[in-house]
């Protein structure tokens, strides 16, 4: 009896031992089922996403409270040179308010001229950061509002500096947003005055770098870099950053905005409908 | 009376393993340790290093791989990438757990850094093999140094928490 007890118990200690590797194998088919689009593994995660979201955002409210007192005070402590610096930019910007209203008389006369059918109105609503998920790994945020609330996939996230994600993934109360930093994100963009077609192409740097560039195309430090359109999934004409660095084999674009420290974000529906952004079934 | 002596020894056992959760969800607020950027920090791997020498029976094979899935489950990282590296830490810690016993903490210090830097580098190509690119090595070195570094704090911390553990168990 007690022989058998002990061979019950090393056949246990013998099993043990191969638990961790049979862990590992486990992980490992779960990366490969992950890749290949497994319709569990993709439910799972859009379910945390709702599961796991109001946990964060009430953990992180007394964070927020400190980080928001800290803005409060250094407000406070610089409203003087604050005032002096907008005193500065107002006089600045309103010459481009004139210039602005010139332009759209003239832009609105030559519409008229051409019958030009307007595009599809946007449709705006405001988030808040409920998780921010960068690591090594990856640049995503997600915000507190879902389906309920209107967001659907492929609405492009803002900031006040500008464009920076766009949504991925939908689930009723919350969303993922991912943004051009991040390693999975391709934008086709424009390049410069002449308009040069690239793909922005993320790689969780703070400077996502631009890939099928033509090699006969000059392009310089500094050139504007602004959403092509091609594919149907983002508008064209929206900028995302200028040229930070063009060194041979690689350009670098910096950013007007990488998403972080962030609290809220302006979703914004422009209205596209590309075969790309429909859930697969 | 028994009862409840039953309800506190399973609450200080599964003590670690709500740590590594609250640690992990911690992670995710939009709150920045960084100057500049926002980057979660897997400090949960000092957690499973520690209790994988000092008291593995709180803190098992499976839990470990609980608590990496949820990592995978919360990040936009396919499902078992962070479940991958915390199984091989725990599991070269379970394979080197008589020595690392008698060793003293600068030594297990360089150890846990080692075996991080070794887990770092799996997941840059975990990552690789996923996804194509390599992993940018300035966060990724952040990433590296921030947790090895923060080791020795997180650890006085475990150290009182396993040992109120060892006196209920």
């Amino acid at each position: 009896m007690e022989s058998k007890l002990f061979r019950l118990k090393r056949i246990k200690a013998q099993l043990w031992r191969f638990f961790p590797i049979t862990f590992l194998l486990i992980s490992l088919v779960l990366i490969v089922l992950t890749i290949t689009n497994n319709p569990v593994i993709t439910w799972i995660k859009q379910g945390s996403v709702s599961v796991f979201s109001p946990v964060i955002s009430v953990l992180s409210r007394p964070v927020l409270w400190i980080q928001q007192g800290g803005d409060y005070l250094k407000n406070w402590a610089f409203t003087y040179h604050e005032n002096e610096r907008l005193k500065a930019e107002n006089e600045y910007l309103l010459k481009w308010r004139s210039l602005a209203l010139e332009l759209s008389a003239e832009s609105k006369e030559l519409k008229d001229y051409l019958n030009f059918v307007p595009p599809q109105k946007t449709r705006h609503l405001m988030a808040e950061i409920a998780m921010d998920e960068g690591s090594a790994f990856t640049r995503s945020f997600v915000v507190s509002a879902g389906s309920k609330q209107g967001v659907t996939k492929g609405m492009l996230a803002f900031s006040p500096k500008g464009l920076f994600a766009r949504v991925v993934e939908v689930v009723p109360n919350y969303s993922r947003v991912m943004a051009f930093t991040d390693y999975m994100s391709r934008v086709p963009v424009w390049v410069g005055e002449n308009k040069i077609p690239a793909m922005l192409i993320g790689d969780n740097t703070m400077h996502p770098f631009l890939q099928f560039l033509h090699e006969d195309e000059q392009v310089h430090q500094g050139d504007i870099v602004m959403t092509s359109g091609y594919v149907g999934v983002y508008p064209s004409g929206l900028t995302i950053g200028t040229l930070e660095s063009v060194q041979e084999g690689e350009v670098r674009v910096n950013l007007f905005e990488n998403g972080d420290g962030l609290f809220f974000v302006r979703l914004v529906d422009f209205g596209i409908s590309s075969p790309l952004l429909k859930e697969p079934e | 009376m028994k009862s409840w002596i039953k309800l506190k020894k399973n609450v200080w056992m599964s003590t670690p393993f709500l740590l590594g959760i609250l640690m992990i969800l911690l992670g995710q607020i939009p709150f920045s340790l960084m100057p500049y950027y926002h980057q979660s920090f897997p400090f949960v791997v000092g957690l499973i290093f520690y209790f994988g020498i000092f008291n593995p029976h709180v803190l098992n094979i499976f839990f470990v791989f609980l608590l990496g899935l949820m990592m995978d489950i919360i990040t936009t990282l396919p499902l078992g990438f962070y479940s991958f590296g915390f199984v091989f830490i725990y599991f070269m810690v379970s394979l080197f757990q008589s020595y690392l016993l008698e060793m003293i903490f600068t030594q297990t210090w360089f150890i846990f850094g080692l075996l991080f830097f070794c887990t770092d580098v799996l997941w840059a190509f975990l990552f690789f093999l996923i996804s194509n690119a390599w992993v940018s090595t300035g966060f990724w070195f952040v990433q590296f140094v921030f947790v090895v570094l923060t080791y020795p704090l997180f650890c006085r911390f475990y150290g009182r928490l396993n040992r109120k553990i060892l006196e209920v168990q």
